[in-house]
């Protein structure tokens, strides 16, 4: 256990663009994978997240601060989580996930993952294609079979068309 | 826009499913995420990933769905209430077609045009039986698949005052129908079916059977499992002979799979009631004196004094049997059925309901719940 004494220990984060952020322990810790650092003793100088970049590491400190600073109350946790996505793109939420994923925070982890389930619930097909950067391999007649076989769900259903 | 790959994240296959789409309701997957490619397709239909979205789905706040059955047609809605203003009078709009949320969705052609029985729910499927031509399905809602593979095996089913159940056994997980008849003279008859092996023999798979010697009238006929046994609300109307009366009793009544015993739980007074199951207790629904709903729970197992009332459920002045459904908003809300004739949602916070389905003209309907998932009725095989 590294954080015995009774004051305050600062954190210092690399992202794999080499900028170094301060962060609060206390904050910090918020990821396990940091936590299990800062427990093995391994925080004493600089700690580097190779998979993380500077804007996205930037973010989750934002939100490893936001948070920590609301006291045991769900509620306000939960708003402070909708409103901290609500301006997000879908580029960020993609790379919130996959540091979410590195930095094994689950409590980010699922309120990224239920924002962009959300986000991609009703786009359309293209649109999931185009930001996954998926190839179609479907020939026309197969993606008509698959559309044949589930045709009721083609009735009376919106897509957000984003082309 | 030719060089549109730059922008494209590479998410890995494990956390797109676990993590994302197993948080996407099942008609969207159907509907645009199989159609993105041949590898997605293949991970949606993958027995791993229907199970993580099953649950996924019993999680989440709005994975609550209820299906109405009424005559020709069934009737699927989420939790969101009736969205146009709707009079709330009773036979103002006999002629004109009513708002209808939800969707129709039509019966195997094998039934008839009756409303068929809904004899339970489980992880999405829902079992029906069209008493009109004697028919047994399994249906996913969901994903609108019918297995209609047991459709004849169950054509002696009399369900006049009946007691059903379908889900996983709790010893064994397999897929089992439960169905608690009246025998000749007045006693219960409680069977429970083994899908898979009913199947494949012809003779009916009875893994269990218990005879009482007692006769119940059932207010609701799905039953309610808690801690390895089904759980009815009932009442009892013994002929005393000595007396030339009879004295109706009001009860619970458990049949416990394991002990394969028959058991009777006192409820919190004498009065004709529903039952469900929260947080790991039975609650009761009954109409006060002052035609006030009141829901109890029973907060320890099997201990009368330990009833307690939890809340009042106001706003069903006429109405004189509410059957619980099933809660949603993390228990906040209680989702239940008026009379057969409405559903409704009811809030504890708010201390009022809104309207979710109503009847058409003056027809009686079914309703259930259920969850969102992609399970496919040929399960009950496996």
């Amino acid at each position: 256990m590294a954080a015995e004494t009774g004051t305050p220990t600062t954190l210092t984060l690399k992202s794999n663009d080499d900028e170094l952020f301060s962060v609060a322990e206390s904050a910090a810790i918020l990821s396990v994978t940091i936590r299990n650092m800062v427990e093995d003793g391994c925080a004493g100088g600089v700690i580097p997240l190779d998979n993380v970049d500077g804007k996205t590491l930037a973010s989750v400190i934002t939100y490893m601060n936001g948070i920590s600073a609301i006291p045991a109350d769900e509620e306000k946790k939960k708003s402070y989580r909708d409103k901290f996505l609500s301006d997000k793109d879908f580029e960020t939420l993609a790379d919130m996930v996959l540091a979410a994923n590195y930095l094994n925070m689950s409590c980010l982890m699922d309120a990224v993952s239920a924002k962009i389930a959300q986000v991609m619930e009703k786009k359309s097909v293209g649109w999931v294609r185009r930001k996954f950067g998926i190839e179609n391999d479907y020939t026309p007649e197969e993606e008509a079979a698959v559309k044949e076989e589930h045709k009721w769900t083609f009735e009376g259903v919106e897509t957000d068309d984003d082309n | 826009m030719a060089t549109a790959t730059e922008e494209e994240k590479h998410i890995p296959t494990d956390l797109l499913t676990h993590e994302i789409l197993s948080r996407i309701p099942a008609i969207n997957l159907l509907k645009n995420h199989m159609l993105v490619s041949k590898k997605w397709r293949q991970l949606i239909s993958g027995p791993e990933f229907i199970q993580i979205h099953l649950n996924r789905s019993n999680q989440r706040a709005d994975g609550t769905r209820i299906l109405v059955a009424e005559p020709i047609t069934m009737t699927d809605c989420d939790n969101s209430p009736v969205t146009e203003p709707f009079p709330r009078k009773r036979f103002y709009y006999p002629a004109m077609k009513p708002p209808s949320p939800g969707k129709r969705i039509p019966y195997p052609s094998e039934f008839s045009v009756r409303c068929p029985v809904i004899l339970g729910s489980c992880d999405g499927l829902i079992c029906l039986y069209d008493e009109g031509h004697r028919k047994f399905a399994v249906f996913n809602p969901s994903t609108r698949k019918y297995d209609l593979g047991l459709a004849d095996k169950f054509r002696w089913l009399c369900l006049s005052n009946y007691a059903s159940w379908f889900g996983r056994h709790p010893c064994t997980g397999e897929y089992v129908l439960v169905i608690g008849s009246q025998l000749q003279g007045s006693h219960v008859d409680i069977r429970v079916y083994a899908l898979k092996t009913h199947a494949s023999r012809n003779s009916r798979s009875i893994i269990n059977q218990k005879k009482h010697g007692r006769s119940y009238s059932y207010s609701d006929p799905v039953g309610s499992l808690l801690h390895g046994a089904l759980h009815w609300a009932v009442c009892t109307c013994p002929f005393d002979r000595n007396q030339l009366l009879f004295e109706s009793e009001h009860l619970i009544v458990a049949y416990d799979f394991r002990k394969n015993e028959i058991v009777e739980i006192p409820p919190p007074g004498e009065f004709r009631f529903t039952l469900g199951v929260m947080d790991e207790c039975l609650f009761v629904i009954f109409r006060n004196a002052d035609q006030v709903f009141e829901l109890w729970s029973m907060r320890e197992y099997g201990v009368k004094e330990s009833w307690t009332k939890y809340a009042n459920i106001k706003g069903f002045g006429s109405v004189r049997l509410l059957v619980p459904l099933g809660f949603c908003s993390n228990g906040d809300e209680l989702i239940v059925e008026a009379d057969r004739k409405k559903v409704e949602k009811y809030s504890f916070v708010e201390k009022k309901s809104t309207l979710l389905k109503n009847h058409r003209c003056d027809q009686e309907f079914k309703s259930i719940s259920y969850v969102d998932s992609l399970v496919p009725p040929e399960i009950i095989y496996e």
